[in-house]
């Protein structure tokens, strides 16, 4: 895997989150989830430029949604992922199931 | 229908975020979480939180790398074309944060300094003081001239005079301040007030109506006069606590009952003219409680008069008329139909003594920013000389040289702005410190602040900043040759003439500035000292000194006279105490009553009445005051405690009465009195007048006179306990408290206070222009730093060869200290000259020293020459270093 196609860890967070919330990925909800699911505060501006980066690596892909008036009349954005997404998805599972094997004492 | 953000908000962001539609994707989910927001918290929230988030949004797209990751390439084909220049300038701040925090960083100092600065010039000399049309209201004196006082106060008939004739004024209000021992009507404890005595139609004339109860009515005023009160909201909440139910109620003041009908509204100040007494203003106002009419120039001379010039009447008519009624009230009273009133805008008045002070810290710190542009500049230049490659390379791949200099321009205008920003919240932070440390003096203090004034000035300052640091690198871009900064034939040597020379400049400069300011640092310094050590003619020790008003309006003089004696002797009870003494103008107070002294039968006496008849401060002093003080007597003795009786018929003068009207004797024995007295006062002695004005110089003569002679019931003490502990003001409070607890008791202070206030202008003065010196200083040395490295750098060949051909590195290390000294020889020299120039700005903060005092221009000078040969220092030690094989590798 080229260093172009690597998975940081948040982005690793957002793919899962991106596929956790199937086709109900906004960028508002997957930011909820995140908070309260991963714990962690997330930026915006990070949030934004993560989806942009998993959309230039091909993982992820969106599809607009009505606009509503709440927006200003601005469709949103709904994002899935892609073929791609899903490969690197599972490749780094398996990675991380096969380097945590026999550690369960430690990693609880 | 859901509400989105205020549009303003929505623009800005849009604005900030750029027009690509992956900022509208943004500002759609922020619209819609704002509208989720919204539904569960007030609006005010929201907006708050949209705002937040929005700056957030603008930040890290901007600073940080948010999803705009496109980098490089692009970058150069948008400056080519249509792209905007600003977001070239991010790109470049973004790749230089470490530069660009220490360009934001200097100019935040220098704008921060100017921006708290600014605002106290903005709250004491330009913000309209609070009052109806405040343009037309002025301030009236006597002009006394002859009598050697420019400004003297109204007469009380002149003052009813005005009020009756002056047709141009719509308001003439007669008023005079007191101080005086307020009591509730409950009892409680006294405590000491400024009390306003003025017409009824006082605030009218200032449009302003209480915000609680009534003002005075028309005519509620003169003998006779119901007898109310109107509350400052200050007084109101220190005293009564903010009690609404205080209309109505009793208050008492030096004993007397009156009603309170009225409490002004919080942002009521009514600002008075330092000739006007303590600086403080008024706790309450209640009405002249005697009738003017008929007091003519007999009783002298003791209000202070504001008038209103009527709306549509022309000033200068308005002074016309004035002067023609002086003129004839002159030509009444004493026959000079070319006596005046003096007049002057409540506004200038009220800062005329400010003015100065605070014009001198304004020309200092534009100094400072001045000094930090041209560092800025300088630092720009520099980095532009090491970018001027990149230039060449983006000019001939098709970028214009208009939008490569806009480009510079539009990155230092935001830097500036950034530094604005920076500056603005420390000014917030300056301002406190500045108020806090403000001369005693200073009026309007509490209208110093940082509002929109002092931010658009800011801002605007910024600007300015933005465009003049951007000039030297613009001015650069102007000058390279492409082809020649491409082939590489100005890499090292030839073309860096120019900017050398600029460089040079910019440094000199901020050494000339530096040199200016510091030399001014010295003189007030040294005008401190010297005025700490100025003998003022009294002890400035740690005398306790505290000021109470005796008994109530109806009280005798044998009652006050024995409240003072009773208080002093148990005073002097006090463990450790040594002396008591009590007078009724302490040293720097300015509260001596004026008027004229017959010595026409002196041996002096010139035959001239207006010479032998001078004016003079009274003061009266009981007999221990002397010693608990600290006066000099320079002949004779000071009063004794068998005078302190009624009756007793002498009096102690000043050594400036003494050496003019006993010139070759002695005027002890001698009599004098006031013009008409023909019993006058024994002389018993002489002594060195104890200044009342000005710490610095001797003012109008004084004579002195038992307490017994001239009975007051407001005096001030003296306790002199040596060493006593910190107990001891609260002794005295009790001691006071025992002997009649209706009498109030001022602030305690110590003679030593006394002449720490006096200093309290210097002291402001020294302490900041002494931060702008060292500012100033430091930056001119990383000038001259910078400018030496950079020569050094650039002749690391030449000095490699020298090297080579056998030069001492401790030969090389001088030439290069050498070229940095003589770098700041032509600052310090423009500098010397320009502060030696300037000395008129400071002449009003310099004692006992001229503006061009040598020693103070020495020690700068020696000090700015220290540290320029510490700042060449280590460029002087890299440049022995430099080995030949380094020199060869240079070329």
């Amino acid at each position: 895997m080229s260093s172009k196609d690597g998975l940081g860890s948040f982005e690793h967070l957002v793919l899962l989150a991106v596929l956790r919330l199937e086709g109900e990925a906004r960028a508002l909800d997957v930011r909820e989830l995140l908070e309260r699911q991963a714990e962690r505060s997330v930026s915006r501006g990070a949030l934004y430029a993560t989806l942009e980066r998993l959309e230039g690596k091909g993982f992820v892909a969106w599809s607009t949604e009505d606009a509503t008036p709440a927006r200003g009349g601005i469709p949103r954005r709904v994002f899935h992922l892609t073929d791609d997404g899903l490969a690197v998805l599972r490749q780094s599972h398996r990675v991380l199931d096969r380097l945590s094997e026999g550690l369960e004492g430690a990693l609880g | 229908m859901t509400k989105g953000p205020p549009g303003i908000l929505e623009r800005l962001v849009r604005a900030g975020l750029g027009s690509d539609d992956r900022s509208a994707w943004v500002v759609g989910d922020l619209r819609e979480e704002y509208a989720r927001l919204r539904e569960r918290a007030s609006p005010l929230r929201a907006n708050a939180w949209y705002g937040l988030q929005g700056i957030r949004l603008i930040g890290r797209v901007w600073f940080a790398r948010g999803w705009d990751n496109v980098e490089g390439k692009r970058a150069m084909g948008r400056l080519g074309a249509t792209g905007s220049v600003f977001a070239f300038a991010r790109r470049r701040i973004r790749k230089a944060p470490g530069f660009s925090a220490v360009v934001v960083l200097t100019l935040a100092l220098g704008i921060g300094a100017n921006a708290a600065v600014f605002s106290l010039v903005n709250g004491v000399l330009l913000r309209p003081l609070p009052y109806e049309a405040p343009e037309d209201l002025v301030f009236l004196w006597s002009d006394l001239t002859s009598e050697g006082v420019p400004r003297a106060w109204v007469n009380g008939g002149h003052a009813y005079e005005l009020q009756q004739s002056a047709s141009s004024f719509s308001h003439m209000v007669p008023m005079e301040l007191e101080e005086s021992s307020l009591t509730r009507g409950d009892g409680a404890d006294a405590t000491d007030v400024v009390l306003g005595l003025v017409a009824s139609n006082f605030f009218d004339a200032l449009g302003v109506a209480p915000r609680l109860g009534r003002a005075f009515l028309v005519g509620e005023e003169g003998s006779g006069a119901p007898a109310v009160a109107v509350l400052t909201h200050e007084l109101w909440q220190s005293v009564y606590g903010g009690d609404p139910a205080v209309v109505g109620a009793s208050l008492r003041l030096d004993g007397d009952v009156y009603e309170v009908i009225g409490v002004m509204s919080p942002s009521f100040r009514f600002h008075i003219h330092q000739s006007l007494g303590d600086p403080t203003p008024p706790g309450l106002f209640v009405p002249l409680d005697y009738d003017l009419a008929g007091l003519g120039p007999e009783y002298g001379f003791w209000m202070a008069v504001m008038g209103r010039i009527a709306p549509d009447v022309p000033h200068e008519r308005a002074f016309a008329e004035l002067d023609a009624i002086a003129s004839r009230l002159g030509e009444r009273d004493w026959n000079a139909p070319d006596f005046r009133f003096d007049v002057g805008y409540l506004s200038e008045d009220l800062v005329a003594q400010a003015r100065p002070l605070i014009l001198l810290l304004m020309a200092a710190v534009a100094v400072v920013l001045a000094i930090v542009c041209a560092n800025v500049a300088t630092v720009y230049l520099a980095r532009a000389v090491a970018r001027q490659r990149d230039s060449a390379v983006q000019i001939a791949m098709g970028a214009s040289r208009t939008r490569l200099a806009a480009a510079t321009a539009a990155e230092s205008l935001l830097l500036s702005m950034a530094g604005a920003a920076l500056g603005l919240l420390l000014a917030y932070g300056a301002v406190s410190l500045l108020v806090g440390m403000a001369p005693v003096d200073l009026p309007r203090l509490d209208e110093v602040s940082v509002d929109v004034r002092v931010g658009l000035l800011t801002i605007a300052a910024a600007a300015l900043v933005g465009l003049v640091t951007a000039l030297a690198p613009s001015f650069l871009h102007r000058r390279a040759g492409t082809a020649a900064v491409l082939r590489g034939s100005g890499s090292r040597s030839g073309r860096s003439v120019g900017v050398g020379r600029t460089q040079r400049g910019l440094v000199g400069v901020q050494v000339a500035m530096s040199t200016a300011l510091l030399i001014s640092v010295g003189l007030i310094g040294k005008s401190m000292l010297r005025l700490f050590e100025v003998d003022a003619g009294f002890r400035h020790g740690d005398q306790v000194i505290l000021t109470t008003q005796a008994g109530g309006e109806g009280a005798t003089d044998d009652q006050v006279l024995e409240f003072y004696e009773t208080l002093t002797d148990r005073l002097a009870g006090l463990p450790g105490v040594r002396r008591v003494g009590a007078v009724s103008a302490l040293p720097l107070s300015t509260r001596a009553n004026q008027h004229h002294l017959d010595l026409s039968s002196a041996p002096g006496a010139t035959g001239d009445p207006d010479l032998d008849e001078p004016l003079v401060d009274r003061l009266v002093a009981d007999d221990a005051y002397a010693e608990a003080a600290g006066l000099e007597i320079v002949e004779g003795r000071w009063f004794e405690a068998g005078e302190m009786v009624a009756g007793t018929r002498v009096a102690v003068i000043d050594r400036i009465l003494a050496e003019r009207f006993w010139p070759d004797g002695s005027p002890v024995g001698e009599r004098l009195g006031f013009p008409g007295d023909t019993v006058g006062y024994r002389v018993v002695g002489v002594v060195r007048q104890p200044r009342l004005y000005d710490l610095g110089a001797d003012d109008r003569p004084q004579w002195w006179l038992p307490h017994s002679a001239d009975v007051r019931s407001r005096m001030s003490v003296v306790v002199d306990a040596g060493t006593a502990g910190a107990g001891l003001p609260n002794q005295i409070r009790q001691v006071v408290r025992e002997l009649d607890p209706t009498v109030a008791v001022s602030d305690m202070s110590t003679m030593e206070g006394l002449v720490r206030d006096a200093v309290s202008r210097w002291r402001f003065a020294l302490w900041i222009m002494g931060a702008f010196g060292t500012a100033a200083l430091l930056l001119a040395v990383l000038g001259v730093y910078g400018v030496v490295s950079y020569a050094v750098e650039r002749r690391t060949s030449e000095l490699g060869i020298r090297m080579a051909l056998g030069a001492q590195a401790r030969s090389i290390r001088t030439m290069v200290v050498r070229q940095g000294i003589a770098l700041v020889g032509w600052g310090l020299v423009l500098g010397t000259a320009g502060a030696w120039a300037s000395g008129r700005f400071l002449s009003s903060l310099l004692y006992g020293v001229t503006p061009r005092d040598p020693a103070a221009t020495a020690a700068v000078v020696a000090v700015l020459l220290l540290s320029a040969a510490a700042a060449t220092y280590l460029p002087a030690r890299r440049a022995s270093r430099i080995t030949p094989m380094e020199a060869f590798r240079e070329e």
